[in-house]
Order: C-alpha cells, then structure tokens, then sequence
C-alpha cells in the first residue's frame, strides 16, 4: 500500500504545480509584482515604442525634427535636447541600450561566475585557494576606475561596454556560487551519485540543479549593476556613442542645459533609477519564490 | 593568534603579484597601449625615439620588471602630460578625497547604525518597510543623478550651496575651513546616504540573525532588561559582520568617487584618475590602480586582523 500511494503521490505531483506554488509565492509580494510589471511595459515600450512614435506621431530620435531646447508641448511631450531631438523617443530609444547591456552582462557575469565557482567550491584545495585569492585580489581592485581605464585603452563601444563590465563584476556570484557548491558537494545525493559510477562532470550537474534559486537571483541582480554601471559609463562619456542614445549620455548632456531646463535631466535619471529599483525587486521575489530560506 | 596573523599577512604576497600583473596587463596587453603615439605629425623616427625614451621598445617581461623594482622604491614613474612625478599627483590629490569620502563614510556609520537597529527590532512594522524601501531607492539611484538633483535643487531652484570644487575662487583664507564645509555638504552627503542605503541592510540582517541566538534568551530568561539585551548583547555580536562590510567601503575611501567628484570638479584622486583615463595618461593610470589597490589589499588585512581580536573564534579555526 504504502509503495502505490507514494507512487500515487509522486506522479500527483508534476513540477508544473511546484511551478504553479512558486509563482504563487512570487505574486503574493506586490513589490515584485510591480517591478515585473515595470519591467515588462519597459522591454515592451522598448522593442515597439519608437517605431510606434515615429509612424504615429512622427517623433524619432535621431532627426531633428524641434527647435533647440524647445520647452514641453503638445507635439513634443517632453520637449527636446540640446540639438532639437525629441526627448520622449530618445528616452525610449536609450532603454533599450540600457537593457541590452544590462541583459547581456548579467549573461557574461553567471557564466564566468560559474565557472570559477563551481571549479573552486567543486575541487577545494589548492585550486580553490588560487581561485579565490584571484577572486579576493580582483574584488580589492578599484573596481570602476578600471571600468574606465578599460573603456577608455580598448575604445568606447557597445560590446566593449559589456565586456568590461563583466569582466569586473563576476567576483559576488563567484564566491557565492563556490559556498554553495561546497557545502552542497558534501552531501548525501553527491555520495549517493559517486557510489553509483557517476563522473565529476555528472555531479557538478547534480549539484547545479541545487543552486538554479543562488544562480537566478545573482543574474537578476546583476541585470541592475550592468544597468548601473553602463549608464555611469555613457554619462562620462566611455560607454554607448553619439549618436546613439543612452540614459546616461543623455544625462550628462543635460548637465549643462540645467539652467534652461532642469527637467532634462530628470527623466533620464528617473528611468535608471526605476529600472534598477524593479530588478532588485524582481530579484527579491524570485528569491523568496525559489527558496524561502534564503528570506531574511 | 600568532598563528593567524602569520597566515593572513602572508596571503597578501599573491595578492600583491596578481595586482601588480593585472595593472600591468590592463594597460600593455590593450590593443590601444600604441594610441599615445600615433600623432599624425609623427613620422617614423620620432615615433621610434619616443618609444625608447619611454622604454615602449624594450620586451614586455623587461618593462615589467623594470616597473615592478621602480615601484618597491615607491617610485611610480612620471606623468606622460606634465612631466610630474605620479607619487606626487596622487598625494597631492588624496587629502581632498579622504576628507569627501571621510566624511561619507562617517555619515553612513552613524546613519546606518541606528537605522538597522530599528529596522531589525520592528521588523515587519510600517517603519521597517518604510526603511526598506529607502534602502533599496538608496541602492538603485545612480550616484551622479543624485548629485545632478541636488546640484538642480540647491544650486537653480533654491541656490543656497556652493555645487562646484572645494573652495570658493579668491575667498579669504580666514573664513577657509568653512568654506570648504559648506563645499563639502552636498556631495559628502549624497556619498553618505547612498553608502547608507547598503549598510543599514547589513545591519538589520545581521542585528534579526544575533536576535534569535541562545544567549539572547538566556539573558530574557535572566530577566535582563530589554535594554541592556539589546546594547550590550545582541548589538555588540550584530556589529562584528558590519566591519568586514567596511573594509570592502575602503576601495571607496582611497579610491575616491570618481562619479561624485566628476559632478561636483571636487580635486580629488577619482578625478585625477578620471582625466589621467580621458588623456590616456598611462603612468597615472597604472600608479593609481596600484596605489588603491595596495591600500585595499591592506585595509582588508587590517580589517580581518580587528576581526580577528574582536571574535575570539575566529583564531582558532585558524
């Protein structure tokens, strides 16, 4: 009897209601619904929003098509910038910089943080100590002025941009990967593979399986340090190029037209600030949906 | 005891090696390392005597000897713009940065402290949330973009603080020093709130975690006042994890905020290092990467040594 009910069991519990409860558990914090919300009209607007202005309304980002700081008005919501270019379809324009590169470096960061990770905390001994005091050493670097050493020796561009900053800002994932594997290693599953003949190669798959929740909120988080940094990048002028928009650059244009008007340099901050805050709070929740012990 | 510091002291060594090779490396394996001498009005000889004169020509393990040996002398070498020693740029420079980012740092410790503790004793309140959610504004607002709020808050629309450098042009010397804290106000207090934002976290999880420990109902039970629970027993092992949250500030405190100051033209080592990077000024590049980097790597040190007297435990795994 007992077999055929945890058989029956078992089979009652197919991973789309483990999926199901998890998604329940990420709804009921409305933060992080609102940061998902956010996050979604943001790609959304992204991808169709200026296409959609430019055929409806005729606002595009790169012509210029208003006068010269030309104040909010009925055809130009927001006004324009410093050379008579739209400011609402370059803000639209520039998230989607802004994403793409946060995007793509959380990518690059949970990839090299794995590796290191995994290798460190899988193997222990001395090739976790040379990880880690390579790991310790990069953390104790400065890390943005080496962004910008970088940015500047290897020339501004968008590729460079991720590149760089992935490469210096894997070290958190890193070491929190390599925690979790060694505990994780030591475990009964893993002796419990070993004796049945599995290679170090099959294990280390065992093991990932047990830190996809770690892994998941480190490259969500990492979405908003790209996010950050990139626009920190743009806004002196070593990140994302003109003419291309991106909210940092357009900020550090509005700088210097404050005076005339100082909400130029507002609205770009505003959608950092708003995009970063939503992905930390995605973040949070998916946190608490994959593994509520993690939730302090 | 002895045995631990031995340990950790000898652990910079590497730490050292690798920062000297990575400094290296970022600035002669970059494929512009030529950029500084492609003048079009260079032709192939000058470009030639100017790479010996600056030892471009010689092999990369030659150079990097050479600079390793020049730097155990402190000396790093001279910058390609003006001709003045490095080490003298970045000392002339640091006494403004340690003040801004002193006094940062300050600011966030006495800020992030009573914040944490309150935030941890009523958690899940209003006020925790409240807390919370500044925290994470704090963490997720860009630097440069709070300077640029403050600069159109209290520099257009209500001008009542200086938003530029650190003294006022032709000022009497007399009225110096309050000078410069009015200078100092506004971007001191930026860097302080948002260093605040990441610390109160770290004190409030760490402050709910020592909350639940045994000793903590053992002095309940003892019937101790909630008071002295709270200072004497449950702050005091709360604050412990809160200096290795320091020690990672300190690349900050050395390093400068290069942002802030960058808004602010405050004349410290983040905008040294700033223009050094704009004008591909390699020698100031390289010695501020390892300037800051060895001041980290030392802080860090000392701040795992203070640990260490500080938590008894610590030494014996050791």
């Amino acid at each position: 009897m007992t077999a055929t009910t945890a058989a029956r069991i078992g089979s009652a519990v197919p991973r789309t209601s483990d999926l199901r409860r998890r998604w329940e558990r990420f709804l009921s914090n409305r933060l992080s619904v609102a940061g998902l919300g956010f996050l979604v009209l943001l790609v959304a607007t992204a991808l169709v929003g200026p296409g959609l202005l430019e055929r409806a309304f005729g606002l595009e980002p790169y012509g210029l098509t208003c006068d010269i700081l030309e104040p909010p008005g009925p055809r130009h919501p927001l006004g324009c910038d410093e050379l008579g270019r739209d400011v609402l379809a370059r803000l639209l324009i520039g998230g989607r910089i802004s994403l793409f590169v946060g995007i793509l470096v959380a990518f690059l960061v949970t990839v090299l943080g794995l590796v290191f990770g995994a290798i460190a905390g899988f193997f222990g001994g001395s090739v976790d100590n040379l990880l880690m005091r390579f790991t310790d050493t990069m953390l104790a670097m400065p890390t943005f002025f080496i962004v910008l050493a970088a940015a500047a020796l290897l020339g501004p561009s968008l590729l460079n941009t991720v590149i760089i900053i992935g490469a210096t800002h894997w070290m958190g994932t890193a070491r929190l990967i390599r925690s979790e594997f060694l505990s994780l290693r030591e475990r009964e599953f893993v002796t419990a593979a070993r004796a049945s003949g599995a290679g170090n190669l099959r294990i280390i798959g065992h093991i990932l399986r047990n830190v996809t929740a770690t892994l998941t909120v480190a490259a969500t988080l990492a979405v908003a340090s790209g996010v950050l940094t990139e626009s920190a990048l743009s806004f002196l002028g070593l990140g994302t190029q003109p003419p291309d928009a991106s909210w940092g650059y357009m900020l550090s244009s509005a700088q210097n037209y404050i005076w005339v008007n100082p909400l130029l340099g507002v609205y770009p901050g505003l959608l950092v600030m708003l995009t970063v805050l939503a992905v930390n709070f995605v973040g949070e929740g998916i946190r608490d949906a994959l593994d509520p012990r993690l939730t302090r | 005891m002895n045995r631990f510091l031995v340990r950790r002291v000898i652990q910079i060594v590497p730490q050292l090696a690798i920062l000297l090779v990575l400094s290296f490396a970022l600035v002669h394996l970059t494929p512009g390392e030529t950029g500084v001498l492609d003048l079009e009005s260079a032709d192939a000889q000058n470009i030639a005597a100017l790479r010996e004169m600056l030892g471009l020509d010689r092999p990369l393990h030659e150079q990097f000897a050479d600079w390793a040996v020049r730097l155990v002398r402190l000396d790093f070498g001279v910058s390609f713009i003006d001709g003045q020693p490095v080490m003298d740029k970045i000392l002339e420079r640091l006494p403004p940065t340690l003040l801004l980012t002193g006094t940062a740092l300050a600011l966030s410790i006495m800020l992030a402290i009573p914040l944490g503790l309150i935030s941890a004793l009523r958690r899940n309140t209003p006020i925790d949330y409240g807390l919370t959610l500044f925290a994470f504004i704090g963490i997720s607002v860009p630097a440069f973009w709070a300077a640029i709020l403050a600069i159109i808050t209290f520099g257009v629309l209500i001008p009542v603080l200086p938003i530029q450098g650190m003294r006022t042009v032709g000022a009497p010397v007399a009225s110096d020093v309050l000078d410069v804290a009015k200078h100092l106000i506004l971007p001191a207090g930026i860097l302080g709130l948002e260093g605040t934002a990441a610390l109160t976290r770290y004190v409030r999880s760490s402050m709910i975690e020592s909350l639940v420990e045994d000793y903590i109902r053992t002095a309940r039970s003892k019937g101790l006042r909630e008071r002295v629970i709270v200072v004497r027993h449950a702050m005091k092992n709360a604050l412990l994890p809160a200096v290795t949250i320091l020690g990672l500030r300190l690349p900050m405190l050395v390093g400068g905020a290069v942002l802030i100051e960058a808004v602010f033209a405050w004349p410290g080592i983040g905008r040294l290092g700033l223009e050094a990077v704009l004008r591909r000024d390699y020698p100031v590049v390289m010695g501020l990467v390892v300037f800051t980097g060895v001041l980290t790597i030392l802080g860090n040190l000392l701040a795992d040594v203070a640990y260490g007297f500080l938590d008894p435990r610590i030494k014996q795994e050791a």
